[in-house]
């Protein structure tokens, strides 16, 4: 049914409706005659409305969406204040301090007694009889707390505007107020130092409390310093006089406010409604406040963007222990701290007072009164925390099918866990470390998930869940796949609190790449040296957020954009401002006041001498760079309701005309020279977000939020193309440097590229999840850059579309992207506030230093061993079935060197323990000795030997070597001749050997019954380690010789303690037998290799799964760590070996540059 | 290619929480939604609006309603998809139960049926969006759309018969 039958039903059903009975029966039979199908429509339509009940679609908000407009507008407008100059009771209001949406802070000037006052004006307004007379019972409390470090309330009043009754306070106006963390860092104050100022703040906030007001809403905003040092806490039981528990966000520090209150509320408070709300709530905020003034950070890892993960932290996480930032806080202050911060009110101080109690004891030196959690408390808290672990791995579940199946085996391993760290409960001491051990390993567990889902966000924290002491390789393995950039740049950058209307962080690189400038919604631009990564200076003066920055072509100019109605130039070489223009403050706006004049962009022309800008009161002017001076301004963007503003401008290459891309849904062609408009392009049908240039200047593209881009003749104003395809609406387009391509980018997860002369798509490049947020080519047009909103950079090659690399590293949206014409690398600015440096070159796979795994293709058979060994550090070897060794390079994975051995499998291959000798045997034929590093044949013994199956290097020079049979018997090889392998005891006949210790003295051994390590000097052994009815298929030593791991052909592993004589750990989890294992030179990890395709790392210490590393398309032969502990090698019989690596891609391609 | 992209403040998030919460605690006490969770739910729609100029207050209010709707359906949905996913699932909807419907109308059902509209009528399908997940009054509505007030209550007199006549035809 299309909207035009719709349309006229309604109108039928309107006019039968206020038609009487029989006037509507007689209608309705005339339309039945004409349509049947009509009347009975509308027959049932009718019958419904008079069913109607006044319940059904009741609205469940009133006015929930309009008190939001309130709001903004509030925002949007804080400086043509309606109260500037005006008169309340006996105050004047003379200037804003500070706006919120709740409210706004004045300073005022009191007649009598003759003062300077802060004025806070509430937007809230009175809502019926009940409330005023809370407001004026409550408020006559708070005009008599009396106390030196609480901002004294003056009064509490209401006025009348216009048919509103609008509560005021009227405070003590806090002279050079500072947040208190604000002030402790500034000042570099020692910890008593801050535990004394501390202390005043809990005798105010006790002073509140013996009066009966609780303050609700403690934040570091909330407690200011004044000059001579003495701490205000300031809107004391405001929250409770204007309603909900979130009160007015307090603004008298404007920089450095903290973005929600959340992180400073207790449990009860985020629980919303029900919880009771005491003064023990204010002892909890003062907890978290405390924290922050000592750990200056704050107890929680709160993500601001999930709500549920945030309350979820709040109410079930454990604070991040203070000694674990400074050991010096271990101990009393710990658990005081500890003790304010307890979830149940109950267990925390019941008083401001008791808390400042046991501070003032620390002080002294005497015992405090708080006692540390008792383990059963902490092991229950962690159950409880464990307990919603699983449930947010069930959330996964609900929304990805694809993560079902491991996220509901974690699940259930959870479960388990849960039960055994209850079950320990009763044995003292082990409970805790259950508990540690299970939040380590939900935590590194949920990371992988992060990681395989892609959530970065997820990845990274739970990450930083885990402490510090708990990473291993895992962990560093995970970090390291979390970020593929060359470079983060990160500085007092961003500050996502100031009012107004923000846009993304941008960034803009200089033409030779040198520099980046960026802004990040605060009120200056930040400039880069991009080689360094380092901060160069603040283009500061701006009054207003900043919006926009861009280089001028000759690099020597940056021109800035701000809300505050102008745009300057300055000097990209030392920041020195050049030139202001405000000239979009002076224009006057044809419509309502609530727009405003923000200067939304600015172009430079060719020259670098003229600038235009495109505004929100959609306009644009052109100005003179240098001086400001004004030249034109292009008026002619219709000024329909609602649609007043410009959002793009740009010269033409030649300078000579203008583009202009409008909120009226038209885009505008200017003669840059007269201001003359000289063509309308019209066809869009909503707003164009750009409107862009060809190289040569021949053609235009544009890009609409109706879904479609538009490709214009420049000469005459013609539609030449319509590009369709995409869905949603267009964020922007741009012609690539040869002018033959069109780039769009919609809010949808895919880019598209366009041929620009026939219109024609070429090709439509997908992320594959998140919406795309920005996108650009790359300098050489070849391939496609995007960012989106998961914080994902994406590369494509730009005639096919196929995904040549996924970048990670951001952990928010990619708002802006930048490249240089003449740079060598791509920048990215983040919704998470840092910047970021990307290789264009870069690729998943290779070649080249791959971004994730290295993978060395080449063997045409089962590849049966591998190890680090070569040139030092920097090559790996592998030995294959088809009869070859080859030498890889192990950052990039190219082949080196490759050793033919003969018609016949490789089956054995050893390493020396300096890397720089490989021994190779075949089943039958002779043993080789290679030099790695001169790549030549060192020897070859040619002596008889039975069939074998594995080989050990005891020495190089002379070669001592152990030959194993493929009939498990050893022989031991040496210059003397080659002689089965007898210890004193006779028993080694049977017996074969699987590792050799690190000193070549002891081998582990096993004779298919039990396992033993014995001196290779006199062959001691007996079956002292029982392995029936396993077969044992894999043994190796640790680093330090006094461990040894055992695999068996069953899917089973585990870890013997040759010291203390005891088997130790059972390492289950594999679903085949054990081919390979090998400890890290740590040993704090060992690393099985498995016939299930999968390489699994077990935690030595508490024999859990770390990680399961999966890539391999058929089962594993080979495993071994490098010597640095840098890196795995496996290799597997899908002819292929892998090397998985803890160092992030930069320095891995930092590596390999230098090496080459 | 660098589009300014506006967003939403934390700031104007925590207000819109608080106004959530007032809202809630007055207007319908004891119900099981969450003001916390949905206006933070909300904030996080309309920031996540990437090159979605927001041109005025009249837009917003638009915006504010729509985002409304798409957390209150968005979570009636994932909750209806926890109740078919068996035990394991279950205990996840329960985490849900705090962000549920606001009174006993069905969410999904409604969301859909509104789709349905919009396919004939988008004008009647936007009051509704308005004035039942944006708590707007008919003359707001009236502005935000260009109408008259007149117009916007016949619009919601059809629209209400329409979604009757189409849920319970389901």
């Amino acid at each position: 049914m299309g909207t035009q039958s719709g349309e006229r039903i309604a109108r039928l059903f309107e006019e039968l409706r206020s038609a009487d009975a029989a006037d509507r029966a007689r209608r309705l039979d005339a339309l039945a005659a004409e349509s049947p199908a009509l009347a009975e429509r509308l027959r049932r339509l009718l019958a419904a409305a008079s069913s109607d009940t006044t319940d059904f679609l009741k609205p469940f908000a009133p006015g929930l969406a309009e008190g939001v407009g309130d709001l903004v507008a509030g925002a949007m407008q804080p400086e043509r204040d309606p109260f500037i100059g005006v008169r309340i009771d006996d105050f004047v209001i003379d200037e804003v301090l500070a706006a919120g949406g709740m409210g706004t802070v004045y300073r005022a000037f009191q007649a009598a007694p003759a003062r300077v006052v802060a004025l806070k004006v509430m937007r809230h307004r009175h809502a019926g009889r009940e409330a005023r007379q809370r407001f004026e019972r409550e408020s006559k409390v708070l005009g008599m707390l009396s106390h030196p470090c609480i901002a004294q309330v003056y009064r509490a009043g209401t006025f009348i505007d216009g048919l509103d009754e609008i509560p005021y306070f009227a405070m003590e106006l806090v002279q050079g107020a500072r947040s208190i963390t604000e002030h402790c860092r500034e000042r570099e104050l020692g910890v008593c130092e801050r535990l004394a100022l501390f202390l005043r703040v809990a005798s105010a906030v006790e002073h509140g409390h013996a009066n009966g007001v609780i303050h609700r809403d403690l934040k570091p905003s909330n407690i200011l310093v004044d000059e001579s040092g003495t701490p205000k806490v300031i809107d004391f039981g405001v929250a409770r006089l204007t309603g909900p528990d979130v009160a007015a966000a307090s603004v008298h520090t404007g920089e450095q406010r903290i973005i929600g209150t959340l992180r400073y509320m207790s449990p009860e408070q985020c629980a919303g409604q029900g919880r009771p709300v005491d003064a023990r709530s204010d002892v909890y905020s003062l907890g978290v406040v405390l924290y922050e003034m000592l750990a200056e950070r704050l107890p929680y890892d709160v993500d601001g963007d999930l709500a549920h993960e945030a309350i979820r932290v709040v109410h079930e996480a454990e604070p991040i222990a203070l000694s674990s930032i400074d050991r010096a806080f271990r101990g009393d202050l710990e658990t005081i701290v500890q003790t304010a911060l307890q979830k149940e009110p109950s267990r925390r101080y019941q008083t401001a007072a008791g808390f400042a109690g046991d501070i003032e004891r620390y002080l002294r030196n005497e015992p405090i009164v708080a006692r540390p959690p008792s383990l059963r408390y902490r092991a229950s808290l962690f159950a409880r925390r464990h307990r919603s672990f699983t449930l947010a791995s069930l959330l996964v579940v609900a929304v990805s099918v694809v993560a079902a199946i491991g996220s509901v085996a974690l699940w259930r391993r959870a479960v388990d866990a849960n039960a055994t760290a209850t079950a320990a409960l009763n044995e003292k001491g082990l409970a805790l470390r259950e508990a540690e051990r299970l939040a380590w390993l939900a935590n590194i567990h949920a990371a992988a998930d992060g990681l395989r889902d892609g959530r970065p966000k997820a990845l990274r924290h739970y990450l930083d869940s885990i402490p510090p002491e708990a990473r291993a390789w895992e962990w560093s393995y995970l970090d390291a796949a979390s970020d593929h950039s060359l470079a983060v740049l990160r500085g007092a950058a961003g500050n996502p609190t100031l009012s107004g209307w923000l846009v993304g962080p941008s960034v803009a690189q200089s033409p030779d790449g040198s520099r980046l400038v960026s802004t990040a919604r605060e009120r200056v631009a930040r400039v880069w040296d991009t080689a360094r990564g380092v901060e160069l200076f603040t283009l500061a003066g701006h009054e207003d957020l900043v919006t926009y920055a861009a280089f001028s072509p000759d690099g020597r100019l940056i021109v800035t954009c701000s809300f505050d109605g102008t745009a300057r130039v300055w000097d990209a070489q030392n920041g020195a401002l050049v030139s202001t223009y405000a000239g979009h403050r002076a224009a006057p706006t044809d419509h309502g006041s609530e727009l405003r004049d923000y200067v939304l962009m600015a172009a430079f022309d060719a020259a670098s001498a003229r600038i235009v800008t495109a505004s929100r009161d959609a306009t644009a002017h052109v100005w003179n760079a240098r001086d400001g001076a004004p030249l034109l301004v292009l008026r002619g963007h219709r000024n329909d309701e609602g649609t007043l503003y410009l959002n793009w401008a740009e010269f033409s290459p030649d300078g000579l005309t203008i583009a202009t891309a409008g909120g009226d849904g038209d885009a505008c062609l200017w003669s840059a020279t007269s201001g003359d408009l000289l063509h309308r392009l019209r066809g869009h049908t909503s707003h164009v977000n750009a409107a862009r240039y060809s190289p040569d200047g021949s053609l235009l593209v544009t890009a609409s939020a109706d879904a479609d881009a538009r490709v214009w003749s420049v000469a005459d104003g013609r539609c030449l193309h319509v590009l369709r395809g995409h869905t949603e609406y267009l964020v922007g387009a741009s012609f690539d440097p040869t002018g033959a391509r069109i780039l769009t980018a919609a809010n949808e997860p895919s880019v598209r590229v366009w041929d620009a002369a026939t219109g024609a798509s070429v090709a439509t490049c997908a992320t594959l999840g998140g919406n795309v947020l920005s996108a650009t080519f790359t300098p050489d047009g070849s391939r496609v850059v995007a960012g989106d909103r998961t914080g994902m950079v994406h590369l494509f090659d730009a005639s096919s579309g196929r995904a040549l690399a996924r970048l990670r590293g951001h952990v928010d949206g990619v708002t802006s992207l930048a490249t240089a014409p003449r740079g060598a690398t791509i920048a990215s600015a983040s919704a998470d506030m840092t910047l970021r440096l990307w290789d264009p070159a870069a690729l998943d796979e290779g070649p080249g230093v791959p971004l994730g795994d290295v993978v060395l293709k080449g063997h045409r058979e089962p590849v049966v061993a591998a190890a680090f060994g070569g040139a030092p550090g920097n090559e790996v070897v592998t030995a294959s079935r088809d009869g070859t060794i080859r030498i890889w390079n192990r950052y990039t994975g190219a082949e080196e060197a490759r050793f033919e051995i003969e018609l016949a499998p490789v089956v054995a291959l050893d390493i020396s323990a300096d890397g720089r000798f490989a021994l190779v045997g075949t089943p039958r034929g002779p043993r080789r000795l290679w030099d790695l590093v001169a790549r030549s044949l060192v020897h070859v013994d040619e002596r008889p030997a039975p069939a074998l199956a594995a080989l050990k290097i005891l020495s190089v020079d002379p070669l001592r070597y152990v030959i194993v049979a493929a009939d498990r018997t050893m022989l031991l090889a040496d210059p003397q001749g080659i002689a089965p392998w007898s210890g004193a005891s006779g028993v080694g006949t049977s017996a074969a050997v699987w590792d050799v210790s690190p000193d070549g003295a002891r081998a582990i051994v096993s004779d298919g019954r039990a396992v033993d390590v014995c001196e290779l000097a006199n062959g001691a052994w007996r079956a002292r380690w029982p392995t029936t009815p396993r077969m044992v298929d894999a043994a190796a030593f640790s680093a330090g010789g006094d461990r040894i791991a055992v695999g068996y052909q069953e899917p089973f592993a585990e870890i013997i303690e040759l010291a203390a004589d005891r088997r130790t750990r059972a390492l289950r989890g594999h679903e085949k037998g054990i081919s390979s294992l090998s400890f890290d030179p740590q040993e704090r990890r060992l690393a099985s290799a498995s016939a299930d395709y999968s390489v699994r790392l077990w935690n030595v210490d508490t024999g859990d799964e770390a990680l399961r590393l999966m890539g391999h398309a058929d089962g594993l032969n080979d495993v071994a760590f490098s010597p640095d502990g840098l890196a795995l090698v496996t290799a597997s019989s899908d002819r292929t070996a892998r090397i998985w690596s803890i160092e992030p891609y930069r320095a891995r391609r930092a590596k390999a540059a230098t090496r080459e | 290619m660098p589009v300014p992209i506006p967003q939403l403040l934390p700031e104007v998030y925590d207000q819109l929480r608080a106004l959530a919460d007032a809202h809630l605690r007055h207007e319908r006490a004891g119900h099981t939604l969450q003001a916390t969770a949905l206006a933070h739910e909300a904030y996080a729609k309309l920031a996540a609006r990437p090159g979605a100029v927001v041109n005025d207050e009249r837009h917003f209010l638009a915006l504010a309603a729509q985002a409304i709707r798409r957390v209150l359906v968005d979570h009636a949905r994932a909750k209806s998809r926890a109740k078919r996913g068996g035990a394991a699932l279950r205990e996840a909807s329960d985490a849900l139960d705090t962000v549920a419907a606001p009174d006993t109308t069905d969410v999904v059902a409604l969301d859909d049926a509104l789709e349905a509209l919009a396919a004939s009528n988008p004008r009647q399908a936007q009051v509704v969006e308005l004035k039942y997940f944006g708590g707007l009054t008919a003359e707001q509505a009236a502005d935000i759309l260009g109408v008259t007030s007149r117009t916007v209550e016949n619009d919601w007199a059809f629209a209400r018969a329409w979604l009757r006549d189409h849920l319970r035809g389901r």
